[in-house]
């Protein structure tokens, strides 16, 4: 028997000297070389070696089903296990003298896996939360993505798209940066890159570019499904080959040289897919070999497909090994998705929207009824009850239907600590954050939308508003540990997000330099109060770092943001001294859906002041405006000059005559102050806003409309707009 | 902008044979598609939008959704007159370029639906190019009627509701 095993371990010696990693037929040859061993051992060490045998074939296995980090180092196993093998069977040298190899079960001596995996690996511990978060904003990125380059097939010139498309990358990559996913974030940075130098026009969108990015996306994809699957767990070996390849066709195309055609692979195979059909689908196997192989199957007596396959040789052995992990990797991330999925029910928005279209109604029909006169007329005590019921009734599903939307903002608020935790030691600063009023509720819309804004400020804040080092603080005269709070707090119909910092203040002058620069401002700007200074820093593209770092500047950031915040129909407003810090305060509508507005009649017809764009409404005559240039009226009011409008202008038809026009109401729009004349006031009511449809979107100066008590429908006034209107047209006195 | 389709000869598209809804303008009888139609209502309290053509008679409340009004009379160039209690709104779903839209139209009266057969239906005269009637999908003749049957998609490319010269609120807004 020995001389056999003796044969046998010398042919498993030569045998693996040739056999390559890629080679799944020669590692299938190897493995029941392996197996014959460990069977037929005898001698002096028999149990060692079958024990070696099994740990070789263990190893074997992991490499063919791709379940190892590190295929060279299970190979290094392979190979140890045969030179233990030539010790204890072929010389008789006792287990101790030789370089036993370890049970890898921990994986320990079999991987040694690169710094990237090593990182993720550590995020098994990290927030499962966290990484759902991501998973799903990475997705919703993704597909926005593919939409993205869908518009730019049919137009490669299309700003907004590439914008986009540049800025779901950027996004990504912060996100997958702070969570610590670093293979996503190289990857997703990768990508970035590319498109900004579209973004900038050093490089023209052609259809490569589009292909690169198209196929960017897919792999990023499955890059991140995989991540949701499995959390912190390194990815298959292919994946990474994959992600990898993709890396270098990326920069390629950055550098402008020749694309390297992506090497043909079976297409991700979907749960639930056999074997056959995955090959069939890949086009690996014509379908009339595989109806032939799966006969000859039969005929083999259930020897497995894929090894008939190959005997037939239909197919390289690669392809099945290709095929079998596709399958596994599908039918893996299928089982740990349906594990991860919480059980919540997921309502198409338009059909919430109209519930609550139908809710709205109903509380108007229901109001009419309740107040009509017939009814009091009829003085039924028992008809009264009931309505009383049906009032009670109608009330308690308005709240529900305004509930239905609102979720605390928590989550967001810890992926900002989490954030701000890692940026603090990305650049060696001492900052403690601090996070208040995360229970505070906002609708599900824009909670969902402030994240991204919300991101680039608190990375402002670490990053360009607390000083470079703790030296600097202390020359200033301030403890060493800077503070950055982020709250959240409710104050009437809306909800204010503040960050605060107490480091350095923005820079008066160095924003006015870059103002002049970009040829925002002609003169030293001196006349220019803080507030104006400040609002530049909204600017598109400009960004006060000097350099461009992994986290911040490139100018994507504050335009962004105050983009951002105004779809949300917000403002944001920024407090800051010199030295002692900033203050960005966001402010929010509590719902998209309800506003708090101050009703106005004006020439009989009724319009809606958002109550936020309010500073006060006072009395005023027209005699008390004084004329300026004939042209335009202003009052003098706690010794500001406020430009004066007449609202009358503004709405068409309704009563001719002129109205009483004798309150202002004064708005602040930005920095500035204006009046607008009304005739009276109706009062403030909480009001459903309504869109007017696609073809009255663009009206200058008006945000929506509302269904008001009586089921007839007032304007809702959009202030920035309304003064730009009315500035184009003078003011008639 | 132009639609090749609209040359002002017979080549442009002809209507289609089916069932129309017709209405009644003064004494012009016109015929839109029955399944452009979502309903008919009648008159309400109608709220005045700034910044709209005049055509535009405003928005209504039409079971918690705000739809624009259209007053064809405007729209056609007809000389106005006052709302009478026949006076309706017919509300249609019209396909733009931003996708459905639902609109009303005003018009002075709803009369009836008509099947229009095909071979009752030739191809708008031409009034030369003062008259604009690029609107106008056929002639229907059923019986003594003659109608002019309506493209409402084309009658109500939501574009032009808003006044042309606005200052652009989105992108325009500076700093």
């Amino acid at each position: 028997m020995s001389g056999d095993c003796r044969d046998m371990v010398a042919a498993l010696a030569e045998a693996l000297v040739l056999a390559e990693i890629s080679d799944l037929q020669a590692l299938s040859g190897l493995h029941v070389r392996f197996k014959a061993i460990g069977d037929n051992t005898d001698g002096e060490y028999f149990r060692e070696a079958a024990s070696v045998c099994g740990l070789a074939q263990a190893a074997i296995e992991r490499v063919i089903m791709a379940e190892t980090k590190d295929a060279g180092a299970e190979m290094d196993l392979i190979g140890r296990s045969v030179v233990c093998l030539q010790g204890l069977l072929c010389e008789g040298r006792a287990p101790g003298e030789l370089p036993m190899p370890a049970d890898p079960s921990g994986n320990a001596t079999a991987a040694k896996p690169d710094a990237d995996s090593m990182q993720e690996a550590d995020l098994l511990e990290a927030d499962a939360g966290l990484t759902a978060d991501f998973v799903r904003e990475s997705l919703e990125h993704l597909e926005n993505a593919d939409v993205l380059l869908m518009a730019l097939e049919s137009d490669p010139s299309d700003k907004e798209a590439i914008n986009g498309l540049f800025r779901a990358f950027h996004t990504i990559k912060g996100v997958a940066g702070f969570i610590g996913f670093k293979t996503i974030q190289t990857f997703a940075h990768g990508t970035e890159n590319l498109l900004d130098l579209v973004r900038m026009g050093t490089l023209a969108m052609d259809t490569r570019i589009i292909d690169v990015a198209f196929a960017a996306v897919d792999v990023l994809r499955r890059r991140v499904q995989w991540a949701a699957a499995r959390g912190g767990q390194a990815a298959p070996r292919e994946m990474e080959v994959e992600l990898r390849a993709m890396r270098d066709r990326v920069e390629a195309a950055a550098e402008g040289r020749p694309d390297s055609a992506p090497t043909p692979a079976l297409p991700p195979a979907e749960p639930g897919m056999r074997l056959g059909e995955i090959l069939v689908a890949g086009g690996a196997v014509p379908p009339e070999a595989l109806e032939d192989a799966l006969r000859a199957q039969e005929d083999a007596r259930l020897r497995p497909l894929g090894e008939t396959l190959v005997r037939e040789s239909h197919i390289p052995a690669q392809e099945v090994g290709l095929a079998l992990r596709s399958q596994k990797l599908a039918r893996d991330t299928q089982v740990s998705q349906v594990a991860a999925v919480k059980e919540t029910v997921k309502v198409e928005a338009e059909r919430l929207d109209r519930l609550l279209d139908a809710i709205g109604e109903l509380v108007i029909a229901e109001t009419m009824i309740f107040q009509s006169r017939e009814l009091k007329d009829m003085g039924s005590p028992s008809l009264a009850k009931q309505m009383v019921a049906l009032d009670k009734i109608t009330r308690e599903l308005q709240k529900m239907g305004t509930s239905l939307r609102m979720v605390p903002i928590r989550p967001v608020f810890q992926k900002m600590a989490k954030l701000a935790r890692d940026l603090a030691k990305k650049s060696g600063k001492n900052v403690e954050f601090t996070c208040f009023g995360d229970e505070t509720e906002l609708d599900k819309t824009v909670v969902d939308k402030i994240g991204d804004p919300l991101v680039h400020m608190v990375r402002n804040s670490v990053d360009h508003g607390i000083e470079p080092d703790a030296a600097a603080r202390k020359a200033a005269g301030k403890p060493e540990q800077a503070k950055v709070i982020l709250r959240a707090f409710q104050k009437g119909g809306s909800v204010c997000i503040q960050i605060q910092d107490d480091g350095r203040g923005l820079n008066r002058e160095a924003i006015l330099r870059k103002a002049r620069e970009r040829g925002l401002i002609a003169d030293e700007g001196a006349t220019l109060s803080d507030p104006e200074v400040w609002a530049f820093i909204f600017e598109a593209g400009f960004s006060t770092a000097a350099q461009v770092t992994e986290v911040s500047g490139r100018g994507v950031g504050m335009d962004v943001v105050r983009r951002n915040i105004e779809e949300l129909r917000g403002r944001i407003d920024i407090d800051s001294r010199a030295g002692e810090g900033t203050i960005f305060s966001i402010w929010l509508p509590l719902t998209m859906a309800i506003i708090d507005g101050m009703i106005v009649k004006v020439r009989g017809q009724r319009l809606i002041f958002p109550t936020l764009s309010i500073l006060r409404i006072v009395p005023l005559r027209p005699e008390e405006t004084r004329a300026f240039l004939e042209r335009g009226e202003m009052v003098l009011m706690q010794g500001e000059l406020i430009p004066i409008f007449n609202l009358a202008e503004y709405v068409p038809g309704g009563h001719t005559g002129a109205g009483e026009r004798a309150l202002a109401v004064i708005v602040e729009c930005g920095a500035r102050k204006a009046g607008l004349l009304v005739d009276e006031l109706l009062g403030q009511q909480q009001v459903v806003v309504k869109g007017l449809g696609e073809s009255l979107k663009h009206l200058p100066g008006i945000s929506g409309g509302a269904i008001l008590s009586d089921g007839t429908v007032g304007m809702i006034l959009d202030v920035d707009g309304l003064l730009q209107s009315l500035k184009a047209a003078p003011a008639a006195a | 902008m132009s639609d090749k389709n609209n040359g002002g000869t017979a080549a442009a598209s002809i209507a289609k044979a089916g069932k129309y809804l017709t209405f009644q303008m003064g004494k012009e009888v016109y015929g839109i598609e029955i399944l452009k139609v979502q309903e008919i209502i009648g008159m309400m309290p109608v709220t005045r939008v700034p910044k709209t053509p005049d055509f535009v008679r405003g928005v209504i409340n039409l079971r918690g959704k705000v739809i624009p009004v259209i007053e064809l009379r405007r729209k056609f160039g007809m000389e106005t007159r006052e709302d009478t209690d026949r006076t309706c709104i017919v509300v249609v779903q019209v396909t733009g370029a931003v996708g459905t839209v639902t609109m009303g139209l005003l018009v002075d009266e709803v009369s009836e639906v008509l099947n229009v057969g095909q071979e009752q239906i030739e191809a708008p005269p031409s009034f030369g190019a003062g008259v604009d009637t690029d609107f106008i999908l056929g002639m229907g003749k059923v019986g003594q009627k003659v109608l002019m049957l309506l493209d409402a998609d084309k009658v109500l490319s939501s574009e032009e509701l808003v006044l042309a010269a606005q200052t652009k609120n989105a992108e325009g807004k500076g700093a």
